[in-house]
């Protein structure tokens, strides 16, 4: 009797197929693996970590599984647009759930976490005490008091945000601001400012509103030192704005009681 | 040699003459162009340069997302329909090697991509130009480097390509258009996620599982890699190392490769 | 010894219903085989194995046991459909493609080279009478006009043998005389043709041989001469007889042995009526 082949029985002619194309998937799986392994590599070095747990929390499934397969640039910038529009409709709660959103699916723009910090520490206080029944109503010490828990809430924050770019300028700038305009604590604001200097993507005027707030703090000597040193850095760009730090140095100086040899020789004199 | 190239390129010309004349491909490309141009919505939030970032996000899973909608819709249909309408019968009787036809067909909805793609881009370039063009900025700066918007465009067509290659492994055996459909856009969403089970599959701990999950990784591809959008475009983009990029359109071409040779030796033994 | 175009020996195709391996038998053990240079008819009713055999012979179907070759070559490979050309029962063509448009793509598929192509598409074209529609998309095509197109695709690469299945189905008489008027002169040329049919009197005046497939057996074969004709009966029609003048014609049957087994009006085929219908109102118009 002849033999049955695997073409008469359908069920083992599929299991064939199948068998050869895993063979074949594996096959082609462990030869590129390598390939693989250095372009995985560098696509993950350009992405923060995923917080999955807080996605789950705030939002479907099917966003979830947008944003794990590739959308997540696209439904960031949504759920930025809905962030907006909860901002503008003075929703607190939707506006924080927002917040969260938008920084666990892509906490890679510093422009979310610094718009968010503004919207939490500078605008929602308002909310807050136009809720309370206004500013005539509302008494001097709880504005303070609402000031003081937005502003905390915000530089909190800028704190996670730093925990994802600790080298931004842009962050440290903005924790000084909080500290120097909400919270009036200029000792604060000045280390962030100090330390905002010393990053790569600093702006000129950080070190000028350091200085500032050293002579605010009443140290005149210190400012002074510090803007001297950075005059001499400074480069060749009329961005930089040499003239108007020369004139602050000037200022010191006569404040000091600096004269003669004492006061600082620009070059530029 | 150049009888089968030209064989090659008859398939391919008539899949892409097809492809262009489906309102399903204009559907998509005037939903892409939309929501390039609406993108220009983002202006009214006055993000300044990070606007720019924002349209670019937005014009990347643009491109990503309805071109992985339109090519397995075009690729299943292009391929399905020739064994539908039994117009595969008449082509086969000819004398063209089935791996042949299934090339040619892949090259069409490839070019269909590329037009795809570069309208796309090119549409992404002009609306970038104009909006820098108009935005405060210091001398000397790259808000945008135009060449890696391109470079995206061209690893996501290599992706697409790889994309259209499982379309025709899958209608090889499929017995039906929306059977084939629904099991090209599975393999996508498992090729797309896959990492994650790559990466979490050690901290399961059950171990059938365990296998079930690590054997994922060995069986589909990592689309995950092509996701890199993050890297490319805008002026606080990292950029993409060149032997990356290179290694990135090898991994593509070798997984196209694999998924043709897998569904000619599919297609070859299907009865018509 | 005429050469062989076809040679089939002991084909058997079963297809498997369900995952378990049960199988119905479309063809059970065929042999047979198709001179050069002849039409063969291919007939039987809906289900009796023909259009099994033809897909066998294109490749498209995989025997389960027993070969089959074309002009020597076996089925399915790349040399026996270089010498093979298909039109299939009802073709689907490209409809936004024109004529020409059509068998430019048969024709590059076919491996046609450049040089040869645009004439060898003319010549088809004219072959089968389509010269005039050829600029003109197949969406607009009437049944008759498609099936020709077809027959100038599975032409296009110069095949010595043609397989046709179905070559008349849903075509008028008159598309059908010019279909067998058009493999008449393919016949010429020398070509094989093959085809396939249950519509029997279109065949019989076509076709050199036949064989008759039922439930994918073989029940005859031969040539439709030796097939029809029925050894010791013969006919006379008769004009002008009136009654007594038929009873002297059957009184002669009978007085010298024969026996008389029937007396009719003589009449015409369906076929015959509508081509001279037809060709007398062509006529009167003119």
């Amino acid at each position: 009797m002849k033999a049955k082949s695997a073409v008469e029985y359908p069920l083992l002619e599929r299991l064939q197929s199948w068998a050869v194309a895993l063979l074949v998937l594996v096959g082609a799986a462990l030869v590129l693996k390598p390939v693989k392994d250095v372009c995985w590599e560098a696509v993950q070095a350009g992405q923060a970590e995923l917080r999955v747990d807080s996605l789950n929390e705030s939002v479907g499934q099917g966003v979830v599984l947008g944003v794990l397969g590739g959308l997540r640039s696209l439904v960031a910038d949504f759920a930025w647009l809905e962030l907006n529009r909860k901002w503008e409709a003075r929703d607190r709660a939707g506006l924080g759930a927002m917040i969260q959103l938008v920084t666990s699916i892509d906490p890679r723009p510093e422009f979310f976490w610094i718009n968010s910090a503004r919207m939490i520490g500078y605008d929602v206080p308002h909310w807050r005490i136009a809720e309370a029944g206004g500013y005539g109503l509302v008494s001097e010490t709880e504005q303070a008091t609402i000031n003081m828990e937005q502003a905390m809430q915000a530089l909190a924050l800028l704190d996670q945000a730093l925990s994802y770019h600790s080298g931004s300028a842009r962050l440290k700038l903005e924790i000084g601001q909080i500290y120097l305009n909400r919270l009036q604590n200029y000792e604060l604001a000045a280390d962030w400012f100090l330390k905002a200097t010393k990053e790569k993507d600093a702006p000129y005027f950080a070190g000028r509103v350091y200085a500032d707030l050293l002579v605010r703090l009443h140290r005149e000597r210190e400012a002074y030192a510090f803007l001297k040193e950075l005059y001499l850095n400074l480069p060749e760009d009329p961005m930089a704005q040499g003239d108007i730090v020369l004139e602050r140095i000037r200022e010191l100086e006569e404040r000091l009681g600096l004269a003669g040899e004492a006061v600082f020789h620009s070059g530029a004199d | 040699m150049s009888g089968r190239i030209d064989q090659i390129l008859a398939v391919c010309g008539l899949t892409f003459t097809e492809a262009v004349r489906q309102k399903f491909f204009y559907i998509v490309v005037l939903i892409g162009c939309g929501m390039l141009l609406g993108s220009g919505y983002f202006q009214q939030f006055d993000f300044g340069i990070d606007e720019l970032k924002f349209v670019i996000d937005f014009s990347f899973g643009t491109l990503f997302f309805l071109g992985s909608i339109l090519v397995i819709t075009a690729g299943t249909q292009l391929f399905y329909s020739e064994i539908e309408n039994r117009t595969a019968h008449t082509l086969l009787a000819k004398p063209i090697r089935h791996f042949d036809f299934l090339l040619g067909k892949l090259c069409g909805v490839q070019l269909l991509m590329l037009l795809f793609v570069m309208i796309l881009c090119g549409l992404l370039t002009g609306l970038l130009y104009l909006r820098v063009q108009a935005l405060p900025f210091m001398e000397g700066d790259v808000l945008v480097r135009y060449g890696e918007l391109w470079l995206y465009g061209f690893l996501q067509w290599a992706r697409f390509g790889v994309l259209g290659a499982v379309c025709l492994l899958v209608g090889s055996f499929a017995r039906s258009y929306l059977y084939a459909m629904m099991v090209s856009f599975f393999f996508m969403l498992v090729g797309q996620l896959q990492y994650i089970a790559q990466e979490s599959y050690r901290e399961i701990a059950f171990l059938p599982l365990r296998w079930l999950v690590q054997a994922l990784a060995w069986v589909f591809p990592n689309l995950q890699v092509f996701n890199v959008g993050d890297q490319l475009g805008h002026m606080q983009a990292e950029g993409l190392p060149f032997l990356v990029v290179l290694q990135l359109l090898w991994y593509a071409a070798a997984y196209i490769l694999v998924y043709l040779w897998l569904a000619w030796w599919n297609f070859k033994r299907r009865e018509l | 010894m005429t050469e062989v175009a076809i040679s089939i020996e002991n084909l058997v195709k079963d297809f498997p219903v369900g995952l378990r391996g049960k199988q119905v038998r479309a063809l059970d053990g065929l042999n047979l085989e198709v001179g050069a240079n002849q039409i063969f008819g291919l007939l039987g009713p809906n289900g009796s194995g023909k259009s099994t055999t033809i897909k066998v012979l294109l490749g498209l179907l995989r025997p389960s046991s027993g070969a089959g070759a074309i002009f020597g070559i076996p089925v399915g490979s790349l040399g026996a459909r270089r010498v093979l050309g298909y039109l299939p029962e009802v073709p689907h063509f490209y409809r936004f493609l024109t004529a020409r448009e059509l068998l430019r793509y048969y024709a590059r598929v076919s491996g046609l080279p450049r040089r040869a192509r645009e004439g060898r598409i003319s010549e088809v074209l004219e072959q089968v009478g389509m010269e005039s529609a050829a600029g003109r998309r197949l969406g607009t095509y009437s049944k008759g006009m498609l099936q020709r197109v077809g027959l100038a695709q599975a032409l296009v690469h110069d095949p010595q043998l043609l397989v046709l299945d179905e070559p008349t189905a849903g075509v008028d008489p008159e598309g059908t005389a010019a279909i067998g008027s058009i493999l008449c002169d393919l016949k010429a040329q020398g070509k094989t043709i093959l085809l396939s049919s249950h519509l029997l009197a279109q065949m019989e005046g076509l076709c050199d041989r036949v064989a008759i497939l039922n439930k994918g057996r073989l029940l005859c074969e031969g040539s439709v001469e030796a097939l029809l004709i029925e050894e010791g009966a013969d006919t006379y029609v008769t004009e002008g007889l009136d009654a007594s003048g038929r009873a002297a014609v059957e009184a002669a049957i009978r007085a010298s042995g024969g026996r008389l087994r029937g007396v009719g009006p003589a009449r015409r085929g369906l076929e015959e009526l509508f081509s001279r219908a037809i060709n007398n109102e062509g006529e009167e118009a003119r």
